[in-house]
């Protein structure tokens, strides 16, 4: 059986998209065949994090007018065999973009992947509509501050009155340090205050923006943390009981590189 | 250094974690309808006012949170009392 994810926040910068890279990525390094989809309308970008900006030909608005097929607009991702995406467009307009046309293709995308994730645009307008509508689950990502966390409880109250019963929180850019010292929200905060469970907690690493540069998503690294971070999601998702260990890897590798390791 | 030392005897301020705890619970049950919006103020203001007549309790590390507890919102209010090295 498929699963559609849609990865969501309501606030925008928190990371959707560099968490629907790489957990479709982590996805892929586990064999399932996924195929990531850029609802971003207008904003197209992870294209550029899973550096396939240069191959794209056709994007979500073509498959959708019927100027192509739907298998013939996916991109083969270079990294792995097994993840294809497929692009937005960039100058036609999302107005465009019709729910139930969409819902349509990642129905007939459903038959050709273990997994379909939708990077949803940020905001709680149409186009969360049209990126909510079919998904199975949908993966809220978070950042631990107050802004982010109030924004995604509007978000999930509107997933709850969308029928989805499938939610978890996802938070993002967490600082091991600071949550040691009381100095931020925690991740069980987060969880406590949206009351869904969590399926990631991922580490602040230097590493993201750089990899964001090179096209070369960090699940595809042994050793950044936040890669670590998000190959556990990929595990939850598939049901396993991953610990959530995330932010003590962090510090030790913090104290690792201190001694040189 | 000081502030390091009474921090290190209990007297202990309220975190940034705490805080935005709080904070967060009480915007979020006001944007979900479950409590009207300026009611937060009021009550603290009462509580405050209620807790002024006893000198005992620490009122700057006063806590007001909703709370889920067996399905049911409440409002958990923690009142620290004052110890020695407490201003």
């Amino acid at each position: 059986m498929s699963r559609v994810v849609v990865f969501t926040s309501g606030k925008g910068g928190v990371g959707k998209t560099t968490a629907t890279a790489n957990v479709g990525i982590s996805l892929a390094l586990r064999g399932k065949r996924v195929i990531v989809i850029d609802a971003d309308v207008g904003l197209r970008n992870l294209d550029m994090v899973l550096g396939l900006e240069n191959r794209i030909v056709y994007d979500v608005i073509d498959v959708l007018e019927g100027h192509v097929t739907p298998e013939k607009a996916l991109i083969r991702d270079k990294h792995t065999s097994n993840l294809y995406l497929l692009a937005a467009s960039q100058t036609k307009g999302k107005e465009l973009v019709d729910l139930e046309k969409f819902a349509k293709l990642v129905d007939h995308y459903r038959n050709l992947a273990d997994y379909v994730l939708i990077d949803c645009p940020a905001g709680i307008e149409h186009g969360f509509r049209v990126a909510v509508t079919p998904a199975d689950v949908a993966v809220v990502v978070v950042n631990p501050e107050v802004t982010s966390v109030r924004d995604a409880d509007r978000v999930v109250g509107l997933l709850e009155s969308m029928g989805k019963r499938e939610s978890y929180a996802l938070v993002n850019r967490v600082q091991p340090e600071r949550v040691s010292r009381g100095e931020t929200l925690a991740p069980e905060d987060v969880e406590d205050l949206l009351r869904i469970p969590l399926v990631g907690i991922v580490p602040e690493d230097p590493r993201i923006v750089e990899a964001s540069a090179r096209g070369e998503p960090v699940a595809l690294q042994n050793h950044s943390p936040a890669g670590y971070a998000f190959r556990n999601v990929a595990s939850r998702l598939e049901g396993e009981q991953v610990p959530f260990d995330e932010l003590s890897r962090a510090k030790k590798s913090f104290l690792e590189r201190l001694f040189g390791r | 250094m000081l502030r390091y030392l009474k921090r290190l005897r209990g007297g202990k301020k309220v975190t940034t974690r705490e805080v935005a705890r709080q904070r967060l619970s009480m915007v979020i049950m006001i944007d979900r309808g479950v409590l009207p919006p300026g009611m937060l103020e009021d009550l603290q203001e009462d509580i405050r006012k209620l807790l002024a007549r006893y000198p005992v309790f620490d009122l700057s590390n006063l806590v007001i949170e909703m709370k889920e507890a067996d399905s049911r919102q409440k409002v958990q209010i923690v009142v620290p009392i004052k110890t020695e090295t407490s201003p």
